[in-house]
């Protein structure tokens, strides 16, 4: 079947075997095996595995940490092995990032993670990302949403400048903004345009859904 | 190795003053003893014993040369003979605090005297906890004849669990059949004498004297090689001084009395130092467990034990609040439960009791369980080397920035250092609690003993076994002219 190496590179992303993972997956390239294939079938298959078994409360976040951070690495090794084709299963690819002025990066990676776990394309840019890179970002991977975090009152202000970018690139039809973190509300979302805000992971992950149109509601 | 967080109530001197004035009281005022089989062994052993009068006044050599016969370690094995509850050291081991009268209807909350089917339920949902090591027989059936309840008890606990047992009777011929029942368990009487399955408690009736009944077994079980768990109780203000002090002498006298006596009976013979001292509530009248001098009191009686090299119990994590989950129980609970556990009492008795140990709760069991795992974690301590210290992380991190997060570091210790308490404990953020219903302590409390009696299955008693058991109770059946008893042999 010789699709051996699949199943193993699924077991060993739930395991969070990172080194293993990280030596079948150019075994299989060699295999001439579709790097799509393995990203569905092998990496993605086998975190979201990990996913259902934390809505169950049987796996944890450190481990889905660890498995988002192989398929990032798995990621990077297939990037020009995946060309142009994209990710046909994905339910959508997702910029994410602490806006400029914070350094607040736990929260939003969680957050990344958890939206990876459920199938979504992450581009995780870190901290202190300014609109500019949010929005250039967004163009260059043909994002369907934004996802913005901020833990300071003070540069909250900068996702509001995000969303004003974006209209004036003539994006904001197209790409979705989320907001969230600890000083955000829904009031605030709201007065400033975004489309969606999450309290916390769980809720981050249902309105990407909604927004790209993976679950109604 | 690893710190332990130790309590210590008294100073060495201070044990050494208790101890002296205890062996003092026994010997100058002594012990009324309702017993001729042990006041013979004492008179055997140099007491000076009056027959008459049923007293025995122990010299203190002979206490003091009895304590070093008895062992520091005990340990008990389950149904199917496996090792199971180790008392020794600073290890512990937490078991339902036993015989209540009453239970709180895990459906209405209510008030009510227990049956058969609560024996068994109760049994099982105990058998399901992971941090509850031993099984007692913690409630009292009213649907059965009083002095039937104790053996009968015993009859269900081994039919419907694999744990452990702490039990006691109500009766003089009881023992007999408990100990008949335990030996088809283990099969034999030299097999139950080298493993275990079950302790007895025998009580002391403060101040200073042994009741016939709890002596009868005292003696019995000693020879059996059956570990006996001695639990004096003083009420602070009742039957024992107003001081701590004071009745923690009487607490060691009493105790000190039932060394001896397990020793005469069978040198080497195990024996458990516990307690159930209360302090006497001086407005209602009643004998509070809660109290933080009950507490305090057992905590020094366990310090003392320890110098004595005797396994230890205790009754602590009990409440004396009416229902099962409010701030009461909660602050009650925790605080016996915490003390305890630096205390390094070995057996901890008292999951899921109320009311000045009158009334059990499925819903407090199941909470105390998660409060032992608590505990069972806390006494490991912080455990410092160069990995817990992870030294390559906070170099890592610190120079690269990131998160500890996504660290195989935080993978392969979360787990090991931090306790998972699992639904009891609300950890939710408030948007999440608030849409998922809301849930109390006690709902979520009744949602786990539901989800234990629907899904927890206890490995069925071996078959011959089972017929060996009910040919027992049919014997004491029909020694006390009784027919039939619910869920009892046909």
């Amino acid at each position: 079947m010789g699709n051996e190496i699949i199943d193993e590179i699924r077991e060993e992303m739930i395991n969070c075997q990172t080194e293993r993972v990280l030596n079948l997956v150019p075994k299989a390239i060699d295999q001439g095996i579709d790097a799509t294939t393995i990203v569905n079938q092998g990496l993605t298959a086998g975190i979201r595995v990990l996913g259902d078994r934390f809505e169950k409360g049987e796996a944890y976040l450190p481990e889905l940490a660890v498995a988002a951070e192989t398929m990032k690495q798995a990621l990077e090794f297939l990037e020009p092995h995946l060309a142009k084709s994209q990710d046909e299963d994905a339910l959508g690819t997702i910029v994410i990032g602490t806006v400029q002025g914070d350094i607040h990066d736990i929260g939003k990676s969680i957050v990344a993670t958890m939206l990876t776990v459920a199938g979504f394309t992450v581009y995780d840019l870190g901290v202190e990302v300014t609109p500019a890179q949010f929005v250039s970002k967004a163009r260059e991977v043909n994002a369907d949403i934004i996802a913005m975090s901020a833990l300071l009152t003070t540069t909250m202000d900068r996702m509001q400048e995000t969303i004003e970018l974006l209209k004036t690139e003539k994006l904001d039809q197209r790409v979705k903004i989320m907001v969230g973190g600890a000083p955000v509300s829904q009031d605030f979302a709201d007065s400033i345009g975004a489309d969606g805000y999450g309290v916390d992971f769980n809720q981050a992950v249902k309105i990407a859904k909604r927004l790209t149109g993976a679950t109604e509601g | 190795m690893t710190q332990r967080p130790q309590l210590k109530m008294l100073s060495e001197q201070e044990i050494q003053q208790i101890h002296s004035e205890s062996l003092s009281l026994l010997e100058e005022v002594g012990m009324k003893i309702q017993s001729r089989d042990a006041l013979e062994l004492l008179k055997e052993a140099g007491a000076s014993v009056n027959f008459d009068k049923e007293h025995a006044y122990f010299p203190s050599s002979l206490v003091e040369e009895q304590i070093k016969h008895a062992p520091s370690s005990i340990q008990l094995f389950d149904r199917e003979g496996h090792p199971a509850v180790l008392l020794e050291g600073n290890q512990i081991q937490f078991n339902p605090g036993s015989a209540a009268t009453h239970i709180l209807d895990r459906e209405t909350g209510a008030r009510r005297h227990p049956t058969v089917k609560d024996v068994i339920d109760f049994a099982r949902v105990t058998d399901a906890l992971p941090f509850i090591d031993a099984q007692s027989t913690a409630l009292i059936p009213a649907d059965v004849p009083p002095l039937l309840a104790d053996r009968y008890r015993l009859y269900l606990l081994l039919q419907h669990s694999t744990k452990p047992i702490i039990t006691g009777t109500f009766a003089l011929d009881a023992f007999d059949d408990m100990k008949q029942m335990l030996e088809v368990i283990a099969g034999g009487p030299k097999k139950l004498r080298d493993k275990p399955r079950a302790i007895f408690d025998t009580c002391p009736s403060a101040p200073l004297q042994w009741s016939e009944l709890t002596v009868h077994d005292l003696l019995l079980g000693a020879a059996a090689g059956i570990p006996i768990e001695l639990i004096s109780m003083p009420q602070l203000g009742a039957t024992g001084p107003i001081t701590i002090a004071g009745s923690l002498v009487l607490h060691n006298a009493e105790s000190l009395s039932g060394v001896v006596l397990t020793q005469l009976a069978k040198k080497g013979s195990p024996v458990i130092y516990g307690g159930s001292p209360t302090a006497v509530d001086m407005q209602y009248g009643t004998a509070r467990l809660g109290a933080i001098e009950s507490m305090m009191l057992t905590c020094a009686y366990a310090q003392i034990a320890k110098h004595y090299n005797l396994p230890t119990h205790g009754y602590m994590g009990l409440s004396d609040a009416k229902i099962s989950a409010d701030a009461q129980v909660g602050y009650e609970a925790a605080t016996g439960f915490l003390l305890a556990a630096m205390a390094g009492i070995n057996n901890i008795a008292g999951a899921g009791m109320l009311i000045f140990e009158s009334t059990q709760s499925y819903e407090k069991l199941v909470i105390d369980d998660m409060l032992a795992g608590m505990m069972k974690r806390f006494i490991t301590g912080v455990e410092v080397n160069d990995d817990t210290l992870a030294l390559d992380e906070l170099r890592e991190v610190g120079t690269k920035g990131g998160d500890f997060l996504r660290l195989r570091h935080t993978l392969a210790w979360f787990r090991k250092e931090h306790y998972m308490p699992g639904k009891l404990v609300d950890r939710q953020p408030f948007e999440s609690w608030q849409s998922q219903g809301a849930l109390t302590s006690l709902d979520r409390a009744r949602e786990r003993v539901k989800e234990i009696l629907t899904t927890h299955d206890v490995p069925k008693l071996d078959d011959s076994q089972l017929q060996d058991l009910n040919a027992i109770a049919k014997n004491f059946m029909k020694r006390h002219k009784n027919s039939s008893l619910p869920h009892g042999p046909s």
